[in-house]
């Protein structure tokens, strides 16, 4: 596999290209800033592109911009967006137009060998990645009449998992039962928050997290 | 209080020439009248309608002049209005057959000062559209041409040998030596000069009217428009010599522009009085209106007052600051001082400085003290007083918003150290640790391994919590996506449901944002501390400002916000000048927005 790297801090990027490389994965560029980071995936074209999203000149998201504007210019790349902040706004607008092959990660859960290659397995087969801390938060908002109280905290968990951007087969490995289980729960769930996404598309991630954050 | 316009310096001088110029005036208009009654074969006045109507016009312009030295002392109106009047009746002097030489020789050369004496008069500010000051230069340069002239005249004009003569033929005490080449040039050229004075007054009045605004039109009119008559009729007379030289009461056109210029100088006397008792009379209305009128929040009731009184829409009332060195106007702005001192009036109390009126130039409102009774002038003294305070509050909130701002900018800043720095350590160290761990494992040395874990896992705790710290000491989102994005957070992370109707999608100045976001997280943090179920915040957006309603689910006495404005949040929405108010359990913050 083929990486590009995108962080303005000298140790943190060089951090995550050593990880990569440790993964067996080849970084083919390490930038410092989204322009170069646009011409360096246009000139390498990656696999895979780990950005981190603040960078310069404004220091709020131009990662995440520069992320988005890869997703559509080329869709066989895909985006890991890093941030130091768990912001659901953030991995929201990431996954509005293209779900498929976008992942929103806390910087530090990436240091973790297992997690990243996990994260760029899912990635290259064309999943969504989203942080399991973003979800547990969502999942464990207070609310005032909370619809969650309908599922059971089997369907609780499908729900999170689901959120989380697993596929149906990696959340039945994950609890140990069949896909079609895993089917059926996710459908009911849908039924019971009257989510009308079609729960078998990548949209699904998005839909989710929308319903959980209002 | 007392009124000052203009520098007193020069009016003692200026009052003491205006008497003494007055008295001689009375003298020759006495004497003009007089011989055009008696005998009036060496004027134009033929007729009896001729001789009324010159002798009206002299005569209306030395009462003019009388009123104008009363009301306007140390003005130099007045003394030249009595000087046209002199030069008027100057040529019926010039043929007094009796008379004392001297006399005659002084008429005909004062004749020659109409046509300079018109333009000086015209030029003087009646209206916002004459030039005033600014045509001094072009108003000596017309005397210094016109005595050229007529001196010359007299050093060479011999009357026995001119064969024109009809009025003056014996009298010049002022002959050097008599040269009729010379004579008849000099001749031309006073003539060609009342041609080109009249019509440069013409012009310049015509171009006064047009530039002014209607209010100042009107109020020159009575002055300008004889003046133009006159100097129309000078332009016809001088015309008809140049083409025909012949002189005298025989010509039907010459008696035409006499009577022209008669009529006209009557009209310019009426109408010098008129306006000046128009604005006498202005005045002390206005000063009673002052009394009377006092608007319902007493703002600009000065102000109002005098600009409807004295019909002068351009008129301000300003007032001095605290430290006397600037104006503000009647809301406590800062002004710039008035460039043009003719149009502003100083009013003062006890020789301190109280207020300045800025009005329309050609208004003259040295009677204002005087008319101003004791309840205006407490009115003014109000007006000021309350101008000063607020300019006062303005500066005080103008560095309370600074002061907040400032506080906001290092609270930024640390997030950001914190974000760049010690996150950073952070992230790297468990990078190292991460390391460690897998060298410990491959090399065997697996006791080391649960130390190095166990420090991973206080790391990761340190980044947690790290994190959740520099987000409450500044919610770097609010910066980046606003306060929909932000507040949809705090909901997220909030002990408390928090809902949130209308939230806007637009934004804001930072530091209103900044008040809108605390405000809505102290409600959940005192509804969490009181145990309430939810916090429900309501947006509007009425007149450009931003409203924010905070209420807490469900509704009782235990579940009071006590969010008030002594508490920082409260404080915070004021420097941004905002208001604060609560009422059954619901807090409202409005926040004006540019």
């Amino acid at each position: 596999m083929r990486v590009v790297v995108a962080d303005d801090v000298l140790l943190t990027r060089e951090g995550i290209a050593h990880v990569l490389e440790g993964q067996d994965v080849e970084v083919v560029a390490r930038v410092a800033d989204a322009d170069r980071l646009l011409g360096a995936v246009s000139s390498h074209r990656p696999d895979v592109a780990v950005v981190d999203i603040r960078m310069p000149p404004t220091h709020t998201d131009e990662g995440l911009v520069a992320a988005q504007r890869i997703r559509r210019e080329h869709p066989d790349v895909a985006v890991l967006v890093l941030s130091q902040h768990l912001e659901t706004a953030y991995a929201l607008r990431l996954l509005e137009e293209h779900p498929e092959r976008s992942g929103y990660l806390l910087k530090e859960r990436i240091f973790d060998a297992a997690v990243l290659a996990d994260a760029l397995r899912r990635l290259d087969e064309g999943e969504t990645v989203v942080d399991p801390t973003i979800v547990s938060r969502l999942l464990g908002r207070r609310r005032r009449q909370d619809p969650m109280e309908a599922l059971t905290p089997r369907e609780r968990e499908v729900l999170g998992l689901v959120a989380e951007g697993l596929s149906n087969r990696a959340i039945a490995e994950r609890l140990v039962v069949t896909e079609r289980t895993v089917e059926a729960h996710i459908t009911q769930t849908f039924l019971k928050l009257g989510l009308s996404e079609d729960a078998a598309t990548h949209r699904r991630v998005l839909a989710v997290l929308t319903f959980l954050r209002t | 209080m007392a009124v000052s316009a203009r520098p007193r310096g020069r009016g003692t001088t200026a009052a003491v020439a205006c008497v003494l110029v007055l008295a001689l005036a009375t003298g020759v208009a006495a004497t003009a009248v007089d011989l055009m009654a008696r005998d009036a074969s060496t004027t134009y006045a033929v007729s009896t309608g001729l001789a009324v109507t010159a002798a009206s016009g002299g005569i209306l312009l030395l009462v003019a002049a009388g009123v104008l030295a009363v009301t306007r002392p140390g003005d130099v109106s007045g003394s030249l209005a009595a000087c046209l009047s002199v030069a008027w009746f100057a040529p019926v002097l010039e043929g007094w057959g009796d008379g004392p030489d001297v006399v005659r020789t002084a008429g005909a050369v004062l004749t020659a000062l109409v046509a300079p004496l018109i333009v000086h008069m015209s030029s003087l500010r009646w209206s916002t559209g004459t030039p005033g000051r600014a045509s001094r230069p072009a108003v000596a340069v017309a005397y210094s041409t016109t005595v050229a002239v007529a001196l010359g005249l007299a050093f060479v004009r011999d009357p026995f040998r001119d064969a024109e003569c009809w009025r003056n033929c014996t009298a010049n005490v002022f002959l050097v030596a008599h040269d009729q080449m010379v004579t008849d040039a000099l001749t031309s050229t006073s003539l060609v000069t009342v041609l080109v004075l009249a019509a440069t007054a013409v012009a310049g009045n015509v171009a006064a009217l047009a530039a002014g605004s209607s209010a100042s039109r009107r109020r020159a009119f009575p002055v300008l428009l004889p003046a133009t008559v006159v100097a129309a009729a000078l332009a016809f007379h001088a015309a008809a010599l140049l083409i025909n030289p012949t002189d005298g009461p025989h010509r039907p056109l010459l008696l035409w522009t006499y009577g022209a210029q008669g009529l006209g100088l009557t009209l310019l006397g009426a109408g010098i009085v008129a306006t000046v008792v128009r604005d006498r009379a202005a005045v002390r209305a206005v000063g009673r209106l002052a009394e009377l009128s006092r608007s319902t929040d007493g703002t600009a009731s000065l102000a109002e007052a005098l600009s409807g009184g004295l019909s002068d829409p351009t008129l301000r009332v300003l007032y001095p600051t605290a430290d006397g060195r600037g104006l503000l106007d009647a809301n406590g702005q800062r002004v710039d001082p008035p460039a043009d001192p003719t149009g502003s009036t100083t009013i003062t109390r006890n020789g301190v400085h109280v207020a300045t009126v800025v009005h329309d130039r050609s208004l003259s409102l040295d009677d204002l003290e005087r008319e101003i009774g004791p309840r205006a002038r407490l009115a003014v003294e109000n007006e000021r007083l309350r101008a000063t305070l607020l300019a006062e509050v303005a500066t005080l909130r103008d560095s309370r918003a600074r002061l907040v701002a400032a506080a906001d900018d290092s609270r930024r800043r640390l997030e950001r150290d914190l974000h760049d720095g010690a996150q950073q350590r952070l992230l790297a160290l468990s990078y190292e640790l991460r390391l460690a761990i897998t060298k410990a494992r491959a090399q065997g040395a697996t006791d080391a391994c649960p130390a190095l874990e166990a420090a991973l896992r206080e790391v990761m705790a340190a980044l947690d919590q790290l994190r959740d710290l520099a987000h409450g000491i500044f919610p770097a989102i609010l910066d980046h996506a606003g306060l929909r994005a932000s507040l949809e957070t705090l909901g997220e992370n909030s002990p408390v449901a928090l809902s949130l109707v209308h939230p806007p999608e637009e934004r804001f100045d930072p530091s209103a944002e900044m008040a809108a976001y605390l405000l809505v997280r102290q409600a959940t943090e005192v509804a969490a501390r009181t145990g309430a179920d939810e916090v429900v915040a309501c947006f509007g957006r009425p007149a450009g400002g931003l409203l924010i309603d905070v209420r807490v689910e469900p509704e009782g006495a235990t579940t009071r916000l006590g969010i008030d404005d002594h508490q920082p949040v409260g404080d915070r929405v004021a420097a941004v000048g905002g208001t604060l108010t609560h009422a059954h359990g619901t807090v409202r913050a409005v926040i004006p927005c540019g």
